[in-house]
């Protein structure tokens, strides 16, 4: 009444609240992406990992290296002049191609140049016809008239030209049609019909022309491919077991089905050699076990052409299948490996050129392995610990300046078979942590009957005081890492996991809310 | 600013007490005067539960202490009422020479709020829904309105050739600005004992002018209201006053809001169970508040509606008392679309020359009981009128539950 300045921006009370804030159903379908998990009639989940590997990249199969051929025509007789008009230099020239170990045909160009350079050292202009007759592009061959002005010995004139040899075909078995990894090509020059006439002397650089191929990458070539032996030594980094911090799982069986499709036409050969689960948290690498497979030489027999255009090569397949029959995979897979160390060797044409220089390959179709890893989840886990990192932007969220002092309680039902330690760790722009946020981390696991089915799940409630200092930690943290530990009942039994288990969890607010 | 504040407050109870006596000849000049310009302003606040201690502070952005929450929680009933606003007025009459009317013009701001609560809606607003866990809120009935409004009006007034009966009629032009509507029916929320959810059982409707034309000059709706009245002698020396004032309407226009919700819902918490997916290292964003509302504010649409100002209907005798110059009166009231009880009041006003002085009191409206005083002076054409009807609010400013003030300047000539 006193006056009516008023005193902030809105008006402004304390409120008491009580609900929920934020809740979760975590079922198998979150812990493992639900494209990747069946079940069958009775529930029991099991994880289907399908995937597809290419495994070869086309030049490491066939590959044409840049190449460049000069050609230098200097006069050869007595002294003459040449007169305007006048061809002087006519002839057909073979372009080797510098490829290794194969011996090709044929090729198509999916992308590629001839790149012309000429050097004119005479005092009229010089007209030059270029042509490739077995470079042919929707029928007609590659040829191109150009010409190079006027030079001198001192001061020549130069041309060049790049020349896109994209989708020609190119018949690679020379002028005489009986070599390999050639190209033919005929270069004609003539004096300008306007120029003048002038002397010419024994020895004097008539034609200097470089032809050079560059990038030339085909999409198919036909040919002898040669016998080769590509190795695959190393490690490949797979997924899941980065997940993974600690603890011990047991699979109860686990099945992977390979199937390799060469689409090459030319036989192919594997070897191999061994196989390895690397854990590297646990230093334990585990070889795979599989006879049937390992050290033992698997044939792939040749792909053939189909002659159709839209789909011109039909593989030939093979299938491997490892089991518990057969292998131990379970045991493998249960290492939880960081890394798959492989050994593997692969020969093509390990028979010699038995085609009749009739092998092919398609730059798009080579070698593909269709993976199916087929994972029943009855396991068992021990402090089997998994950590993700949450990146966190809480301040730019919401304002969460007027939430005072609270109590935040985490209840979850947990309707798993698997006792569950939960922590959740706030980190700084440094990496550092700042806060754990469960003061107890323990959900206990629903309750199970004789066969380890879980009839009841357990509800448990964690509470979470959030003071002014915990609320500055959490509203700074840039980002927050999940913690969870698996511990499954009745160790070390192995139990199913069901698809209808889940984790409730729910957060619950129960505090001072500012009104502003 | 404080002298002024006070200074305001003193004039303006005037108004409010002259305002309910009505016992002057409305929009009449003098019989001397051809001219009449009339400035006044008025505040008001009244309320069967809310204290004076807690419109203040609400109204100044202080903040709300527990103590003053109790004190307004201690006075609740199962329905509660409040009624606040401030008007300011510029009157012109005129009176040619040969005519024997009145013409009248106004033009007028209007703000006012008011509201019909439940308990519930007050500890639930104020306090939060702790305290209502494991029980149900119900905010049945409630209803919340706010209205800025613009008023240019029109009339004549009067006398009969016997020169017993005095009339005036005004007919006005209504510019909406701004108007906030809450209406809720049937409406229960339910706070589970331990928090883990809360059940919302919603029946109401949201009505707001277009808020994206806010400026001061926009005018977001039209309409019109009528002011009317007259004042006869009945005989025994007894006045009859009969009026009716600021009954209207107001359209606002079809860019304006409405939201309907009518629906159950049980909220347990935004769903984030895509933060727990291990499976990939794709963040997930926790949906907003918004995300929420949405659910259950789904019929939200873009229309025109009505709206029925707030405005009074009186009736009042008066005569002399026999003492001195004083005359007494005594009167009933209904304030229509203002979610008011009526009021019955009497006035008693004692002239001393150019001094007049008057006790009110009344029963009804949004309180109980109140008292009010008024002063009024009048000398060579000009007239001062202060007033106050609500006396509690200086005698008991922290539980006191209604206040206003009135003030009026005019110049005769």
């Amino acid at each position: 009444m006193v006056s009516c300045k008023k005193e902030a921006e809105n008006p402004q009370w304390d409120i008491e609240v009580l609900g929920p804030v934020l809740q979760a159903s975590i079922g198998i379908d979150q812990l493992i992406s639900d494209s990747l998990t069946t079940s069958d009639a009775d529930g029991n989940v099991r994880v289907v990992y399908e995937g597809t590997l290419d495994n070869i990249a086309a030049d490491s199969v066939y590959s044409i290296p840049d190449t460049a051929i000069e050609t230098i025509y200097t006069w050869p007789f007595f002294p003459v002049t040449i007169n305007p008009n006048t061809p002087f230099y006519t002839n057909n020239k073979n372009l080797v191609l510098n490829v290794q170990g194969a011996q090709l045909t044929k090729a198509i160009i999916r992308s590629g140049f001839i790149r012309l350079t000429a050097k004119n050292t005479l005092p009229t202009r010089v007209y030059f016809t270029y042509t490739v007759p077995e470079a042919r592009k929707n029928g007609q061959s590659l040829s191109l008239a150009r010409n190079v002005a006027a030079g001198s010995i001192s001061n020549p004139s130069y041309f060049s030209e790049d020349i896109d040899l994209s989708d020609y075909v190119l018949n690679l078995t020379g002028a005489t049609n009986n070599l390999v990894n050639t190209i033919a090509y005929n270069v004609i020059a003539r004096s300008d019909s306007a120029g003048p006439a002038f002397p010419v002397v024994q020895g004097d650089t008539m034609v200097n022309l470089t032809t050079t191929l560059i990038d030339v990458t085909p999409s198919y070539v036909r040919g002898y491919l040669g016998q080769r032996l590509l190795n695959e030594n190393g490690t490949t980094d797979i997924g899941i077991g980065n997940i993974f911090q600690s603890g011990q799982l047991l699979l109860d069986s686990a099945t992977l089905s390979l199937t390799v499709a060469n689409s090459i036409g030319a036989d192919l050969q594997a070897y191999i050699t061994g196989l390895n689960s690397i854990n590297n948290r646990t230093g334990i690498t585990l070889p795979l076990l599989a006879p049937s497979i390992l050290q033992r030489n698997i044939d792939l027999s040749r792909a053939a052409e189909t002659g159709n255009a839209a789909d011109p090569v039909r593989p030939s397949n093979r299938t491997i299948t490892l089991d518990n029959g057969n292998s131990n995979l379970a045991a493998f897979l249960s290492n939880l490996p960081d890394k798959i160390g492989t050994d593997v060797r692969l020969s093509v044409n390990p028979l010699g050129n038995i085609s009749g220089s009739n092998d092919f390959v398609y730059e798009n179709r080579l070698i593909k392995t269709s993976t199916r890893l087929e994972i029943p989840l009855r396991l068992s886990m021990n402090s089997l610990m998994l950590v993700d990192t949450q990146l966190l932007s809480i301040n730019n969220l919401t304002n969460l300046d007027p939430v005072g002092p609270a109590t935040f309680t985490l209840v979850a039902e947990n309707g798993f078979p698997i006792d569950l330690r939960l922590q959740l760790y706030t980190l700084n722009d440094q990496q550092q942590v700042t806060d754990s946020l469960l003061l107890q981390d323990l959900i206990p696991a629903g309750l199970t009957d004789a066969s380890n089915t879980v009839i009841t799940a357990t509800k448990t409630r964690l509470a979470i005081p959030v003071d002014a200092e915990r609320k500055s930690r959490i509203l700074t943290a840039s980002s927050m890492i999940i913690k969870a530990s698996f511990t499954s009942v009745n160790q070390p039994q192995r139990l199913y996991l069901k698809d209808a288990y889940t984790l409730q969890l729910k957060l619950v607010a129960d505090g001072t809310y500012s009104i502003r | 600013m404080r002298l002024f504040s006070i200074f305001m407050l003193l004039c303006c109870s005037l108004h409010s007490l002259a305002q309910t006596s009505g016992i002057r000849n409305e929009f009449h000049l003098a019989a001397d005067a051809e001219h009449q310009l009339t400035f006044s302003g008025e505040y008001y606040f009244a309320s069967t539960a809310l204290t004076n201690r807690i419109a203040g502070d609400y109204f100044l952005h202080r903040f709300i202490t527990n103590e003053t929450k109790n004190t307004v929680s201690s006075s609740l009933q199962s329905t509660n009422r409040y009624f606040a606003g401030f008007n300011g007025t510029f009157e012109y009459l005129y009176r040619p020479d040969s005519c024997r009317l009145n013409y009248i013009f106004t033009l007028q701001h209007h703000y006012f709020t008011d509201s019909q609560f439940s308990d519930d809606l007050f500890e639930l607003y104020f306090r939060g829904n702790k305290g209502f866990s494991g029980a149900t809120a119900t905010l049945d009935a409630s209803n919340f309105r706010s209205l800025l409004y613009y008023q240019a009006g029109f009339g004549v007034s009067g006398s009969s050739l016997s020169g017993q009966t005095n009339w005036y009629a005004i007919g006005s032009l209504l510019l909406g600005h701004d108007v906030l509507d809450i209406q809720t029916d049937k409406t229960r929320l339910y706070t589970s004992p331990d928090g883990e959810f809360i059940d919302a059982d919603l029946d109401l409707m949201f009505r707001q002018s277009d808020s994206t034309a806010n400026n001061p000059g926009a005018v977001n709706g039209t309409g019109f209201g009528m002011t009317a009245g007259f004042a006869t002698h009945i005989g025994w020396k007894t006045a009859l006053h009969v009026g009716v004032r600021n009954l209207g309407f107001i359209h606002f226009f079809d860019r304006s809001s409405v939201v309907r919700s009518d629906t159950s819902l049980r909220f347990e918490g935004i769903e984030v169970s895509d933060l727990f997916n291990f499976g990939d290292s794709v963040s997930s964003t926790v949906i907003n508040d918004s995300a929420i509302v949405q659910q259950f504010l789904s019929d939200r649409r873009k229309e025109g509606f009505t709206i029925y100002t707030p405005g009074q209907i009186d009736l009042w005798l008066e005569r002399p008392t026999g003492f001195h110059q004083s005359t007494v009166a005594i009167g009933m009231r209904q304030l229509i679309s203002a979610n008011a009880r009526p009021i019955s009041w009497c006035q008693l006003s004692y002239p001393v020359g150019a001094h007049t002085f008057r006790l009110h009191g009344q029963y009804g409206g949004y309180t109980e009981f109140t008292a009010g005083i008024g002063y009024e002076y009048e000398r060579a054409g000009w007239k001062m009128a202060l007033s106050s009807d609500y006396l509690s609010a200086w005698l008991n400013s922290t539980k006191g539950r209604s206040q206003g003030a009135f003030v009026s300047l005019s110049k005769s000539f």
